[in-house]
């Protein structure tokens, strides 16, 4: 088997009727992905890019219109209870809804053992370890509905990872968790993907984890891939464009943004971490100093100005021209009031 | 031992099987200890069964038996009307299984992950159903022990009698396993509301002598009741625990041809139905919204 993961062409709309008309929503376009056995990629994509769509594809519970996709060597929509049998998917579903809360945490994965066809002896060994791993030993008995987000994310992850699949499908599996935990699945994931050849796709909206995390990204846009390459790759594509960092000492103010972009070297402001703006420019030095005039005038106390090298983030915006949830420019309704001095 | 290092020694997906019995079992566990987690639930549940008794209890001291004596249903209003009622509610409660449990997934929100795993659909189902179908079956036993503390029923219970409730209440159900399906296939599509039951449950206490005997209703209603399943079932039963009658009896054996015809023809149309409201809310990507 070359691919662990193979998309050919796959085509999916959405159709609603309403009256006498139907409304059409392509959800994906002609995608096409092959994912050899151990690669760990991350499928990137702004909201309704597709993402969820091409996850539900692969867990064989939505029909394509169009197209074919193989896992682990097994047609999705032929051979869909041996695709089931090699997957942990864990939902992009916020709040741990996908659990039984009215059974303790335990009862959840003997359950769910059952239906992944793990005999009840090996189950428990298995139960035990994944508890002990995701701190949940102490709360094994008690029942879901009393588990905090995180501890409930923790518990779909042990799920997902029960009956050893070769393929692990992961909806944004660090929403939710705290710092440290988040660190430990984060390496957790890698080593699945290092060690023991486990093909990982992996959605986060948080781009610097996926930076970290994932040697390749697919971007989604608008149902189609507009791009699938390393990382490195990626960022490469913008060497032709420059970006110049912004700090600032306190929040920025929708009219300071708008005077940023009208500057003659600019060519798009994104906001970027806290009172932190990213710039792109034709080219740095001369933008530098253009901005620092701009920013005196307009009696901005910065921080911090420094060119720096593109980030999957720039890549990102660069291609899908729409912010993340993380890197939306602030608007006059939701920028804070602060007054610089 | 990291918890990588322990994943290296587990045996991948796909080298053991859970055999089919035991998913059952799985869903029946699973089912009871949600039940016996809702505490009021349990004791309404309880109480209703006596409940209900005692209604048609008090009932039977206020009805004339004549009725009943001239239909051909022993002596009693009260075990005629114990009997339909208590298997009225068993079937009830095995014709809403699957929906109500396709409706209990989506509302959890653990429907995807059931059908993201390795079991087949339709074992699912059956798990899904054989529990709720194993609690009804518990309320019919409670509903004719708690009828029998009351009084003298004047159920006939030998060897062949009881045999022959079960295998008519065998086809009881199976002859019903259609209407569950066309249910299930209508609460998959549009959610809540679902029309067949609604039609079932009129249907049948009007027309199938759940309360009364058939032979009361209006000619053209009593030609309406001849069509019902129910109406086959019901006669069956009474036959066999108020008249003791068997397998071996003609009007039985009328009674299972029918239910068996019904069966053999509403089934594939179930089935069909189920099979493409599945493969449509599969393809509107609704399986699991509610």
């Amino acid at each position: 088997m070359d691919y662990a993961l193979e998309v050919e062409g796959l085509s999916k709309t959405y159709r609603k009727r309403k009256g006498f008309k139907v409304r059409e929503t392509p959800a994906l376009e002609n995608v096409s992905l092959r994912v050899r056995p151990g690669e760990f990629v991350g499928l990137l994509g702004p909201n309704g890019a597709g993402k969820t769509t091409l996850l539900k594809i692969l867990c064989t519970l939505l029909l394509p219109d169009g197209g074919s996709a193989r896992l682990n060597g097994f047609d999705v929509l032929k051979q869909s209870e041996e695709v089931r049998r090699s997957i942990g998917w864990l939902h992009g579903e916020t709040g741990g809804r996908a659990l039984y809360w009215r059974l303790t945490a335990r009862d959840n994965l003997r359950f769910y053992a059952y239906l992944q066809d793990v005999p009840p002896r090996v189950a428990r060994e298995r139960i035990d370890t994944l508890l002990d791993f995701f701190g949940l030993r102490g709360d094994a008995d008690r029942q879901v509905l009393k588990f905090s987000t995180g501890m409930k994310v923790k518990l779909m992850l042990a799920r997902a990872l029960l009956h050893n699949p070769p393929v692990l499908l992961m909806d944004e599996p660090t929403v939710g968790l705290d710092v440290r935990m988040a660190r430990e699945t984060r390496d957790l994931l890698r080593s699945l993907s290092a060690e023991l050849q486990k093909t990982i796709l992996f959605t986060s909206h948080n781009l610097t984890e996926v930076e970290k995390l994932c040697p390749r990204v697919a971007i989604l846009h608008r149902g189609r891939l507009i791009a699938d390459d390393t990382t490195p790759n990626l960022a490469a594509r913008l060497k032709t464009r420059e970006i110049v960092e912004v700090k600032a000492m306190d929040a920025w103010r929708p009219a300071e943004v708008h005077r940023l972009q009208r500057l003659p070297s600019v060519k798009s402001v994104e906001a970027d971490g806290e009172n932190t703006l990213a710039l792109e420019v034709d080219e740095a030095p001369q933008a530098i100093l253009e901005l620092a005039q701009a920013l005196g005038t307009m009696g901005v106390r910065v921080q911090h100005i420094a060119q720096r090298e593109p980030r999957l983030e720039d890549v990102f915006l660069h291609l899908t021209g729409e912010p993340t949830t993380a890197t939306k420019p602030p608007t006059p309704e939701t920028a804070p009031r602060e007054t610089p001095e | 031992m990291s918890l990588a290092e322990s994943l290296s020694r587990w045996s991948p997906p796909g080298q053991t099987r859970i055999p089919f019995p035991s998913k059952l079992g799985a869903f029946v566990g699973r089912g009871f200890k949600i039940w016996w987690s809702y505490k009021l639930w349990v004791a309404l549940d309880l109480l209703g069964t006596i409940s209900f008794v005692l209604v048609y209890w008090f009932l039977s001291t206020i009805v004339s038996p004549e009725r009943i004596r001239a239909a051909g249903y022993g002596e009693s209003f009260f075990s005629f009307a114990l009997v339909g009622i208590a298997y009225y509610q068993f079937l009830w409660a095995s014709v809403q299984s699957l929906s109500r449990a396709i409706r209990d997934e989506q509302w959890m929100g653990t429907m995807e992950t059931l059908l993201s795993g390795a079991t087949s659909f339709p074992t699912v189902l059956l798990g899904e159903s054989l529990y709720r179908f194993i609690e009804a079956a518990v309320f019919l036993v409670a509903a004719l022990l708690v009828g029998a503390a009351l009084g003298p029923l004047g159920l006939i219970l030998t060897p062949a009698t009881v045999l022959s409730a079960l295998v008519l209440s065998l086809f009881l159900v199976t002859s019903h396993v259609a209407i569950g399906l066309f249910s299930a296939a209508m609460v998959l599509r549009i959610k809540e509301g679902d029309p067949v039951v609604w039609a079932f449950n009129w249907f049948n206490n009007l027309l199938s002598g759940v309360l009364y005997p058939i032979a009361l209703l209006p000619p053209a209603l009593a030609w309406v009741a001849q069509a019902l399943p129910l109406t086959y079932a019901l006669d069956g039963i009474r036959r066999v625990l108020l008249r003791g009658e068997t397998l071996a009896g003609p009007a039985i054996q009328g009674d299972l041809a029918f239910l068996l015809l019904w069966t053999s023809l509403m089934l594939p149309l179930g089935l069909l139905a189920f099979r493409q409201s599945l493969r449509s809310v599969k393809r509107r990507g609704e399986l699991g919204t509610y």
